[in-house]
């Protein structure tokens, strides 16, 4: 049972009866479902929302966190969401849940993850939303469909969030109602997706490139270790690095990290 | 400024700098001349260097206060000065990294009072006078600082401030750097391969610290902050930077 799922009624989802685009940003961010009709209502609130959730991602500097209020924001905001959480597709086949709201926006991930198929890998590969009425008649995805509804998921609506090389994301809103997700979800959920992927893409990148040069610090000081113990120059202590790292199967980081930790070479 | 000596590391007996290196100058900038090629950072760099009139430009990258890299081709006194300002943990591109603002500096040598652990403790390179520092920084849009990975310093030899239009310019040329440096990293999410890509952009100096930090670690069973720790004191207390340091100290091991 996912204690996070909530109801239809949300006292803020309630609020909240979106209307037509705010700034025309849909069609940056993915084609929309061959379902939707593009009918939507009054959307003066939901600019509202969406700016304050936008300024509140702008004061939030690591990326885990980012992600978490995104879809916190999606679940509030978006009409009919229960549950949700944002896939981060790592070199195109790890699947990594993120900022999830409760075990089964966590199960669906891994359910996609186990059978490769499903409406958040299509969403992110396939630049396109995704909406499904009830997983418990879908015949795009069988293997999960059978799995994710005896889970009790019924309704899904996934958008491509971003694209970083062979990094993707998505963002997965699910229900245990089938028919959960309307025209009027989908709008909404592609005018916080354009906000929510600006924030998510700028901090992974930030993350990236300080992460680059850390690891960079890392590495340095695991050669040093190496140079001291063995007395060999600065190349031959990275070929030392390399040497374990290929004999053990594991990234050179891993070594130098554990190296500089622990002080051990290999296992 | 008085200051205490000996230093720490040498009370301690875990490393003693040489005699014979006691009474020589810091490295001079003539010694940090670059024999790479400049990157396309740098080439950019320089562009914006000569479009505002600066006389020096350097690119420094960081991930908070404690792992910092110059960009390859980085003017050689403004990288003596970064490392100055790196042995003392104060200078003036701290406070864009602390605080994600520009910065303007009419006259460094009329206003080092502002960084008064790094004034005395070294003397601030005389071609130096006034300085822009723009940071480098994400694209969201974040106004608390907390997006800034690098910073982009011009200077001149001679104390003239720069004109608001050179600014615009400026912080035109150091939007497009950090989307340069951004796009460097993005394209893996796996963090050694990241470290890679800047392999071309950093100056290979940049791991001297690590290296020697490293060996200090493993012949005095230190941990990494310790040992790094205990460099910086050695050198503070030398009047040396660390960068310095370190360059002795894997020196004495040849």
């Amino acid at each position: 049972m996912d204690p996070h799922l909530t109801t239809r009624d949300h006292p803020e989802a309630a609020g909240a009866r979106p209307g037509s685009p705010v700034g025309g940003g849909t069609a940056a961010r993915g084609r929309p479902s061959p379902q939707s009709t593009g009918a939507v209502g009054d959307g003066e609130d939901l600019a509202h929302r969406l700016s304050e959730m936008a300024r509140d991602l702008q004061r939030t500097p690591e990326p885990s966190e980012v992600m978490v209020r995104v879809v916190r924001a999606a679940v509030s905001l978006v009409p009919g969401a229960q549950g949700g959480s944002i896939s981060l597709v790592r070199a195109r086949r790890r699947i990594t849940p993120e900022g999830p709201t409760g075990d089964l926006s966590v199960l669906f991930d891994q359910l996609q993850e186990e059978t490769g198929e499903g409406p958040c890998l299509d969403a992110a590969f396939e630049h396109e939303t995704v909406r499904v009425h009830d997983l418990a008649t879908e015949e795009r995805w069988p293997a999960l469909a059978r799995r994710a509804a005896q889970a009790g998921i019924h309704g899904a609506l996934c958008l491509q969030l971003f694209v970083q090389g062979d990094d993707l994301g998505a963002l997965n809103l699910i229900s245990r109602e089938p028919g959960a997700f309307d025209d009027e979800s989908e709008q909404v959920a592609l005018l916080l997706a354009s906000h929510a992927a600006v924030a998510v893409s700028d901090a992974l990148q930030l993350e990236g490139t300080a992460r680059a040069l850390i690891n960079r610090d890392l590495i340095g000081q695991a050669k040093g270790v190496l140079m001291e113990r063995f007395k060999v120059t600065p190349q031959q202590a990275f070929d030392l690095l390399a040497q374990a790292s290929q004999h053990t199967n594991r990234k050179l980081l891993d070594v130098a990290e554990e190296l500089t930790t622990t002080g051990r070479l290999g296992p | 400024m008085a200051r205490a000596r000996p230093q720490r590391l040498e009370e301690e007996g875990v490393w003693v700098i040489p005699d014979d290196d006691r009474h020589h100058p810091p490295r001079s900038a003539d010694e940090l001349e670059d024999p790479w090629p400049p990157c396309a950072e740098m080439l950019l760099a320089r562009r914006v260097a000569r479009d505002v009139v600066a006389d020096r430009v350097a690119v420094v990258l960081a991930a908070g206060p404690e792992h910092g890299a110059v960009v390859r081709g980085s003017d050689p006194v403004l990288v003596v000065l970064g490392d100055m300002a790196e042995t003392v943990g104060q200078g003036p591109a701290h406070d864009v990294l602390a605080t994600g603002r520009p910065s303007a500096v009419e006259d460094l040598h009329a206003g080092a009072w502002r960084w008064p652990l790094l004034v005395g403790t070294f003397a601030v390179p005389e071609q130096l006078r006034s300085l822009l520092l723009l940071p480098l920084r994400g694209q969201g849009g974040r106004d608390d600082g907390h997006d800034v990975f690098g910073v982009l310093v011009l200077a001149r030899d001679r104390p003239l401030l720069f004109t608001p239009a050179q600014v615009t310019t400026a912080l035109r040329g150091s939007a497009l750097l950090s989307a340069m440096v951004m796009a460097r990293t993005l394209a893996s999410g796996d963090g050694a391969a990241a470290g890679e890509d800047l392999d071309s952009l950093l100056d290979p100096r940049t791991d001297l610290v690590p290296q020697a930090v490293g060996v200090l670690a493993q012949r005095h069973g230190l941990t990494g902050d310790d040992a790094h720790r205990q460099l910086q004191a050695t050198a503070f207390a030398a009047g040396r930077t660390t960068q310095h340091c370190a360059q002795l100290l894997l020196e004495q091991m040849r």
